[in-house]
């Protein structure tokens, strides 16, 4: 046990006021330790940075306080991403309580956060340079600045990308391709700018031959202002962020009306960007690293603001408790990498990983195949964005339990189980939403299924657990396999998006049989995949326009229908329940997933948007016909021109599936499919998991109900969501 | 078949290809039919050869079981064989159509997940610890090309790196194969070490000799067009070599050909001649003889049975076809 040494000039000193060092000082003090806050500058001074803090970021500096102190900080509601040569994306925060993003600038949020934590009793000291840490046993005890030694039990560095004390710790290596940088300006007279962060990838060389590791910024800070800038995820032999920089200028100049008149306000300014965060390398004896320090910076958007503020109160946090006997701060460690796991590839595959999300990101950017709706969401949109959990598409299924049922522990467990597995293999994969924390756990899915099932036999056997995330897995596995287009869209080109989905879906079959293996499931498991190839297959040969009921059929034996079906199956069987139970259940699954898919299918043909967040341009683009969709055609023949056509408008498809008597029969459909599902579950004994499911079921159909209600309310079926079509642009950045 | 000449060898694989169609059966014809697709035209059937003579370092044989074994291996192979096609876009395998360009890639990729289900479903049946070998290599399979994949088109692949892939993607299989026949023959535990040695060493050799093929040769003794690893950005040994050894000049010209966004043919060739030129081949084909003498000295290890002359004589042949 080490106590404070009476020359300990604070409980803890932070070292570098920036976000992250300012907020972890702010809730020291606040929680009544002595701080000390250096920085070798003295405030306000102006930063490196794109400025925009979103959401996440939001609540905390509304915790602080932050916000009345930034009544000119710009509000933002979104990202609108461009992809060379793609047409523009729109990411927007879904309607809610939360308050908007912001754009501010670092001069002005830097200095507020700052005199937040003097407010809060934390300690300012300005112009102190610190040469290095002290370090006793491998215990750090303080820092050395301006020749003196400045004790403290913990030292927290919050000293920006290129952090020394990490590097003295050895927390941090430069990385195999050097580190990456970004140039930043503010510029005026823009005119036409909204509410959205403005966000363009990759950059490439003039020629366009080459493609660069890069994206380019323009972040509104004013109604005729913004922040833009250009960020170099590597070092790349040859380019250099100055002329990528100029060329980004030049480009947003000449190639976009709104940055015609644009002039440079105030000089440019540079940083180094590091994306290298690792739980394992966050800490050390006495010392714990925050925000940039940590390597904390999407490699993919660049926002790091919300990582400093989260990592700057969570490091508080762990300093506060562990202040008695600092040597042991592993606890850190755990609750960042459970906050961020997946937001950052860790180790030495990192750079390459980076490297492939981009290329597939570049490659399927127009697509509305699952899988890449998903990575997109995934890599691109912030936390809080419309979406999963918090646009009201998915369903938190809680409320629709029998209260008695008792699945909501093992769902977590599932939860964890999933993202346990595949974080070793590919930590961003555990963003996608079947596989990260939150809502989504809870909501309508397979596992869920398993656990009810399970419910008619001995429920708490202990491979229960790894067979629904064994399903889950294979589940998004047939998911990513139904992102392959039938025919590759460009011959010469490598399709990294096709590749992508089959790495993916290997990756989780592999991993999917590891977890069924101890339980000798295997065979199991190898069953549900070989039915779901089959049931591919026919519906790959069924063509693009069967019959309605015949796509029924084939429905029913495919995607979320058969999902749900096998895991009603398995989990009544390897509970041991009998098989007409197995069989009863597997039907209720069915018809579970039947309801769920035509309330995804029926939502965008009216407009609105399905569980992935996907609109009608998805029934554009894929070769097998949505069951409404048929119906819709039987009644408008003109509909097959409309899909048989490339540039067709989702618009149109919207409009005129508005006009046929679709919607009522899928509603009618729905409702007759939970009651023959319902009517199954009366064969099983009552009690909270079949009340459970009756509910489910019901709950299934109503939101078809609900989808069509509210695509009638709009009247002509104009989108509720206004698809975003601009023209077309490529940015590239001139010569290197 | 010169590259294995052992007779009870022989005869189960001639007993196997019925096996692999029979296991391909679905209830779909469609489905059947693109499946069996790969296995219908042969190929060597390396990976069922060394189960079988694997087995042959035991005490007792079941002739079903072991057969079984083999098929369920050389399934998952050919399963993996169906997705790369795919992810290569590779238009002949085994000189004819590949799966794809036949069918689609929709329907390739999803009669590949059939074949490995159907795999996994056999190796399911054996008895421990085969099934968990099984499950951990083919882990290793789709790490291996995952981690491939992230790797295309980086010309500052490591060699030790580009090992790490071999092991996983091609000699974990190898592996599997020697391991399974061992251990379903009951062989003791220093022979089953050996194999697995042996197993891995091929697997080495084989996947260095692949790459050097991919440089040299011509279209007709490979069934594929020559330099399409390059083309894909897979960059194999004998590129890396180049990359590492080659003259400044030459390095730093392939360098900026590999780095093009998307490279003509004329590109391709330029960058095949630097290859060849820059005595690359010769290295990798060192790197191959060191796997293939490190197999050889595995199988050494061995009791001196007719199986482990087979063994010697298959690491021999496979080396020499790439000279």
């Amino acid at each position: 046990m080490s106590h404070p040494s009476p020359e300990a000039i604070a409980d803890v000193i932070v070292v570098g006021a920036g976000p992250a060092g300012a907020c972890a000082a702010y809730h020291l003090a606040r929680r009544g330790r002595r701080v000390a806050l250096l920085d070798r500058t003295a405030f306000p001074r102006d930063k490196s940075c794109g400025d925009a803090v979103t959401r996440a970021g939001i609540a905390l500096l509304a915790e602080m306080g932050a916000l009345e102190l930034l009544p000119s900080a710009w509000p933002v509601r979104g990202l609108r991403v461009t992809m060379r040569g793609h047409a523009p994306r729109e990411f927007r925060d879904a309607a809610g309580p939360e308050r908007d993003g912001l754009v501010v600038p670092r001069a002005l949020l830097d200095d507020a956060l700052v005199r937040l934590a003097v407010a809060a009793g934390a300690q300012l000291r300005e112009r102190v340079r610190v040469r290095r840490l002290v370090q006793e046993d491998g215990v750090v005890r303080g820092v050395e600045a301006g020749g003196r030694l400045l004790r403290a039990p913990v030292v927290i560095a919050a000293d920006g990308a290129a952090s020394a004390l990490s590097r003295q710790a050895g927390l941090t290596a430069t990385p195999p391709g050097g580190l990456g940088y970004a140039l930043r300006a503010y510029v005026e007279d823009v005119h036409g700018l909204d509410h959205l962060l403005e966000f363009m990838a990759p950059l490439t060389d003039a020629g366009a031959r080459h493609w660069l590791p890069s994206y380019g910024w323009a972040f509104p800070t004013g109604p005729t202002s913004a922040n833009v800038g250009v960020g170099l995820v590597e070092r790349v032999p040859n380019a250099r962020s100055d002329a990528l920089f100029a060329a980004f200028l030049e480009e947003l100049r000449t190639g976009d009306p709104r940055f015609r008149g644009m002039r440079p306000a105030g000089a440019r300014r540079g940083a180094p960007l590091r994306f290298d965060f690792s739980p394992h390398r966050c800490w050390a004896p006495g010392l714990l690293l925050a925000g940039d320090a940590a390597g904390m910076i999407s490699p993919f958007t660049g926002e790091g603001i919300s990582f400093a503020l989260e990592s700057g109160k969570l490091a508080a946090e762990v300093a506060d408790e562990r202040l008695a006997d600092p040597r042991d701060l592993s606890r850190y460690a755990r609750l960042l990498s459970g906050r961020f796991q997946g937001y950052f590839e860790t180790g030495q595959h990192a750079a390459e990983r980076h490297r492939l999300v981009w290329h597939v990101l570049d490659d399927t950017f127009d697509s509305e195949r699952p899988i890449y709706a998903l990575v997109r969401r995934a890599a691109l949109a912030p936390e809080g964005m419309a979406g999963f959990g918090s646009s009201g598409v998915l369903t938190d299924a809680r409320p629709l339990l029998d209260p008695a049922v008792g699945v909501g522990a093992e769902l977590v467990e599932v939860g964890e189980l999933l993202a346990e597995t595949m974080r070793p293999d590919w930590p961003f994969l555990t963003r996608l939403p079947a596989l990260s924390s939150g809502s989504f756990q809870l909501s309508v899915r397979p596992a869920l299924m398993v656990l009810l099932a399970a419910r008619f036999g001995d429920w708490r056997r202990p491979e229960l657990t790894s067979l629904a995330a064994a399903v889950e897995l294979a589940g998004l596995a047939g998911l990513a396999q139904s992102g392959v287009p039938d025919r590759p869209s460009d011959e010469g080109r490598p399709n990294w998006g096709t590749m992508f989905a089959v790495l993916v879906s290997d990756v989780m079959l592999a991993r999917a049989l590891g977890l069924c293996a101890d339980g000798d499931l295997v065979p199991e498991l190898a069953r549900i995949v070989e039915e779901a190839c089959t049931s591919r297959m026919r519906e790959l040969r069924a063509g693009r326009f069967p019959s309605p009921g015949d796509r029924l059929a084939l429905m029913g034996r495919t995607g979320p229908a058969a999902l749900f079906a096998a895991a009603g199956e398995l989990g009544a069987r390897v509970s041991g329940a009998d098989e007409a139970v197995a069989a009863a259940l597997g039907d209720a699954g069915r018809g579970l997933g039947l309801c769920l898919q035509l309330a995804d299918d029926v939502a965008r043909l009216l407009g609105g948007t399905d569980r992935l967040g996907r609109d009608a341009r998805a029934d554009l683009e894929e070769e097998i016909t949505s069951y409404p969709l048929l119906l819709a055609l039987r009644e408008d023949p003109e509909l097959a021109r409309l899909l048989a056509r490339a540039d067709s408008s989702a618009d149109e498809l919207v409009r005129r599936c508005a006009r046929t008597g679709m919607a009522a029969e899928v509603a009618e459909r729905a409702r007759r499919l939970a009651d023959e599902a319902s009517a199954g579950l009366a064969t099983l004994a009552d009690g909270p998991a079949t009340r459970s499911l009756a509910a489910l079921l019901t709950h299934a159909a109503s939101r078809v109900e609900r989808e069509v209600l509210m695509g009638a309310r709009t009247g002509d079926g104009s989108p509720r969501v206004p698809p975003a079509r601009v023209t077309t642009r490529t940015f590239s950045a001139g010569k290197l | 078949m010169s590259w294995v000449t052992h007779e009870p060898c022989v005869r189960r694989l001639e007993r196997l290809g019925p096996l692999l169609e029979e296991t391909l059966a679905s209830e779909d014809e469609h489905l059947s039919e693109v499946a069996r697709h790969l296995v219908a035209q042969g190929g060597k059937r390396l990976r069922p050869a060394l189960v079988f003579l694997s087995a042959e370092f035991g005490p007792r044989v079941d002739e079903d079981v072991l057969l079984r074994a083999a098929a369920a291996i050389e399934l998952l192979h050919v399963a993996t064989l169906y997705h790369d096609d795919v992810m290569d876009r590779a238009e002949s395998r085994r000189g004819a159509p590949s799966t794809h360009a036949r069918w689609g890639q929709a329907a390739a990729v999803t009669a590949g997940t059939y074949v490995f289900a159907r795999a996994m479903r056999l190796l399911g049946g054996l008895d421990r610890p085969v099934p968990a070998w099984a499950g951990q290599a083919v882990l290793a399979l789709a790490l291996g090309q995952l981690q491939e994949t992230e790797n295309a088109y980086n010309a500052g692949h490591q060699v030790a790196r580009y090992l790490e892939v071999s092991v996983r993607k091609t000699a974990s299989l190898f592996e599997l194969s020697c391991r399974a026949g061992a251990a379903l023959s009951g062989a003791d535990e220093d022979a089953c070490e050996a194999l697995g040695l042996y197993g891995r060493a091929l697997g080495l050799a084989f996947q260095a000799v692949d790459d050097v093929l991919d440089v040299t040769a011509d279209a007709a003794l490979l069934g594929k067009r020559p330099g399409s690893d390059l083309r894909e950005g897979v960059y194999g040994l004998p590129t890396l070599m180049a990359l590492a050894h080659g003259a400044e000049a030459e390095q730093e010209r392939l360098r900026a050909l590999l780095a093009l966004d998307s490279p003509d043919d004329g590109d391709l060739a330029e960058a095949r001649e630097l290859i060849l030129g820059s005595g690359a081949v010769a290295h990798a084909t060192a790197v191959a003889d060191h796997y293939a003498d490190e197999a050889v000295s595995a199988a050494q290890r061995l009791p001196d049975r007719p199986a482990r002359r087979a063994l010697v004589q298959l690491c021999h042949h496979l080396v020499l076809t790439g000279r």
